[in-house]
């Protein structure tokens, strides 16, 4: 065992780098050489020398200076941890995270989506952090069960939930005033919801520009569907796909509708949609919290506000994500940085009021329901529905499969609006070839 | 003989510069003799670089094809041929969407390619007229290439997109009605990604054209014309003849190019509709550096290096034939 381990690392180390044929760009490469390190003993708060971590995420957005101001507003209070921190496009991210980590240039820590977490897990880049939960005072009762679960993988938690960021209806009032409807009374079921999008487009308006281009934009819109009409997406094992089914069959069916009755046009983008949006061109947005708060509040003039989604199936759903911290494996740990570490993990947990700014609303509980989140008006009206929050289940691969092959699945339906059962079939074999492949590539790990 | 063939003949005769005479360059004394690995110390930067950049990945990436190899996993079995029967095997997942972006990438080229070929042969017609502002417009002409496809991707999403889009809006002030889905539907996509390319690219392969018009020498068309050979006839018969080792060049880049298609499919259309302009390139970037199915996508890079050394030299045996 030993031998035939030495021996691929020669021939790697030999050939030094490796590549795609030169036809994808050049990726140098060396065997990865995780080691088996575990986490050494951590005292509550650090009071070292002075460390500089390194926090990597893809806060690239309006979130990165909220973070950074947080970061520095930690620094005042902790001198002698200064934290530098990297953001890079997100999928740039799950790309160099795990090179970093195996070349062993890993940052001490790192935010990651919760649907990332499990595949990040089985690469073993991450480490499990059960020891920590206690120091950085996580304590199961102060979150959701969806939320608390979302950490867990092979019985072990690899992370800290940050925040949550429901998909939510963001509603411009001066349209639906305009249509002759309440701009206080948002739909908030399936007969309020067309109701309101008749009444809109008897005043010349699509009431809700349904993008069918971008894969994000459309999927996440089937996905809290698929779930209110009591549908899941994947078998309880995670080994094959299930959103063929009439759950599923019938969220895709209502979104093509949409475009067939008139009430969102053809082939729009996520950036149409919300263009038309702060034009008020547009009545309603599904989409999340992080990415709509500051856009829409950014716009002089723009009359909005957000509520839970509403209910179109039979009960009420949404998709949501999660940010979650994780602590990136080392060749070896240093226990003063650690230390520093545990120290920010738990200050930013207990202080994500601050966090809730950017637009994704706190995951503590008790947090959600301060005083001070309450005067934030969107974001506590986003908190309004995280009770019925949904995740993607944690297998490892998800994400790749949801982006890869369901999400333009549902973006082919839309654009061609083809019958919507033979589109997810098509789908579900696809998944379920991936879902399988998944299963033996990390299940070996 | 006409008097184009004479000239020709002569040319053909006389080849380039005068032989070299026997005794023209002093032979070297023993002093100064180059050691016999003096070569080999010339060549050993380009080696080196050829060898890290070109030659060990390529074997590595062979290897790797014979592997499931996902970078960040520690095991990574030996699967033989595996991952290059599954691009075989019809009903695989990764066969369909493999052939499709080859099809895709066909198709690609056969739209562009003849349109990349014609539309800068004749730009460079006209631009080596003698007319004011020359300068001038073989600059324009030659403009868009020099910008990133970031940009070109960018600008035209703008210009293209169909419901905000700047075109479908000067469209409808025209009195089209009905939006035209110019980066979601097909024919559109295709008429879009060749479009922007053609505008993007054509300036570099009118320049190459114009330096090889430029080499033709004028006696053949003053001997043609004494024959008398009309407009077209001396195009068909002293221009396209004289052209051909830079045709043949512009083709073979402009085929590879055109196969190597990604940036625009990738910004413009993001593959849409239903896949249908995911091209190869495209599919091997996603399957091997996002998902990290490395071993896979090496073995689909090995297929696409495979077809496209096939056909540049059938293009090359092509036109040879014809030259000779």
């Amino acid at each position: 065992m030993e031998t035939s381990t030495f021996t691929r690392r020669a021939v790697l180390r030999a050939i030094g780098a490796a590549g795609l044929a030169g036809v994808a760009a050049a990726v140098t490469g060396c065997a990865p050489t995780i080691g088996t390190a575990a986490l050494p003993r951590i005292p509550a708060a650090y009071d070292g020398p002075p460390v500089r971590l390194k926090f990597w995420n893809g806060l690239t957005g309006g979130d990165g200076p909220v973070m950074r101001e947080l970061l520095a507003e930690f620094t005042r209070e902790h001198p002698n941890v200064r934290i530098d921190m990297y953001a890079l496009p997100w999928p740039d991210f799950y790309q160099k995270f795990p090179a970093a980590v195996t070349s062993g240039l890993a940052p001490d820590f790192a935010l990651m989506h919760n649907f990332q977490v499990a595949t990040n897990a089985a690469r073993k880049v991450i480490m499990p952090v059960d020891e920590i939960l206690q120091t950085v005072g996580l304590r199961e009762e102060d979150y959701l069960p969806v939320v608390w679960g979302s950490g867990v993988y092979r019985d072990q938690r690899w992370s800290l939930p940050l925040d949550m960021w429901p998909d939510s209806l963001f509603y411009n009032r001066r349209v639906l005033e305009r249509a002759g409807l309440d701009p206080d009374a948002p739909p908030a079921d399936r007969a309020a919801y067309e109701h309101a999008l008749d009444a809109l487009a008897s005043s010349g308006v699509r009431g809700h520009w349904l993008p069918a281009v971008d894969p994000q934009g459309v999927g996440r819109g089937f996905d809290s569907l698929l779930w209110q009409f009591g549908g899941e997406h994947y078998s309880g094992d995670g080994r094959a796909a299930t959103f063929a089914e009439q759950p599923g069959v019938d969220a895709l069916a209502w979104q093509q509708s949409l475009i067939r009755t008139g009430w969102s046009p053809r082939d729009v983008s996520g950036s149409d949609a919300s263009m038309a949006f702060k034009n008020d061109q547009n009545a309603f947005l599904w989409g999340g919290p992080g990415a709509f708060i500051n856009d829409l509040g950014s716009v002089e003039g723009l009359d909005w506000d957000v509520a839970p989604l509403p209910r179109i199936g039979t009960e009420q759903a949404a998709f949501s994500g999660s940010h979650q911290f994780v602590v990136a494996r080392q060749p070896r740990f240093d226990a003063d940085r650690l230390a520093a570490v545990v120290t920010f993990l738990g200050w930013i947990l207990a202080n994500s009021t601050g966090w809730a700014s950017a637009g994704p609303v706190p995951a503590r509980l008790p947090v959600l329901d301060s005083p001070e989140l309450a005067q934030m008006t969107a974001q506590s009206h986003v908190a309004g529905g995280v009770e019925h929050i949904r995740f993607y289940p944690l297998v490892p691969g998800i994400a790749e499969v949801q982006t890869s092959i369901l999400y333009p699945a549902i973006g082919d339906a839309l654009l061609s609006l083809g019958d919507p059962r033979a589109a997810l079939e098509t789908a579900t074999t696809q998944a379920s070839f991936l879902l399988q492949e998944n299963a033996e590539k990390y299940g070996r790990a | 003989m006409t008097a184009i063939a004479a000239i020709a003949s002569r040319e053909r005769r006389t080849g380039g510069a005068p032989a070299p005479r026997a005794g023209l360059y002093p032979t070297p004394r023993s002093p100064h003799r180059p050691r016999p690995w003096t070569p080999y110390v010339f060549l050993a930067p380009f080696v080196l670089i050829f060898g890290t950049f070109v030659l060990v990945p390529a074997v590595a990436g062979l290897w790797m094809s014979l592997h499931n190899w996902d970078f960040f996993l520690p095991d990574r079995p030996f699967v033989g041929l595996q991952n290059y029967v599954d691009l075989f095997t019809p009903d695989a997942l990764v066969a369909q969407q493999f052939w499709e972006s080859m099809r895709a990438t066909g198709l690609f080229v056969v739209l562009s390619v003849p349109l990349l070929m014609a539309i800068p042969l004749g730009l460079a017609l006209l631009l080596n007229q003698r007319f004011r502002g020359r300068t001038f417009f073989r600059a324009v002409f030659f403009a868009p290439y020099v910008l990133g496809v970031s940009v070109v991707g960018l600008l035209w999403q703008y210009l293209l997109n169909g419901n905000t889009g700047l075109i479908n809006g000067y469209l409808a002030q025209l009195g089209v009605t009905e939006p035209v889905p110019w980066l979601t539907a097909t024919p559109w996509v295709w008429v879009s990604l060749v479009g922007v390319t053609v505008w993007w690219t054509m300036g570099f392969n009118s320049v190459v054209y114009l330096a090889g018009l430029q080499n033709v020498d004028e006696a053949l068309y003053d001997a043609a014309k004494v024959d008398g050979a009309s407009r077209w006839q001396q195009f068909v018969h002293v221009t396209i003849p004289q052209l051909r080792p830079v045709i043949l060049f512009v083709l073979t880049m402009t085929v590879l190019a055109s196969a190597n298609m990604f940036g625009q499919s990738y910004l413009l259309t993001g593959g849409n509709p239903s896949n249908e302009t995911r091209t190869a390139i495209m599919l091997i970037a996603d399957v091997g550096l996002e998902q990290f199915r490395m071993g896979l996508a090496a073995a689909m890079s090995y297929l696409l290096a495979l077809l496209l050394i096939v056909v540049s030299a059938l293009n090359f045996l092509f036109l040879r034939q014809k030259e000779s």
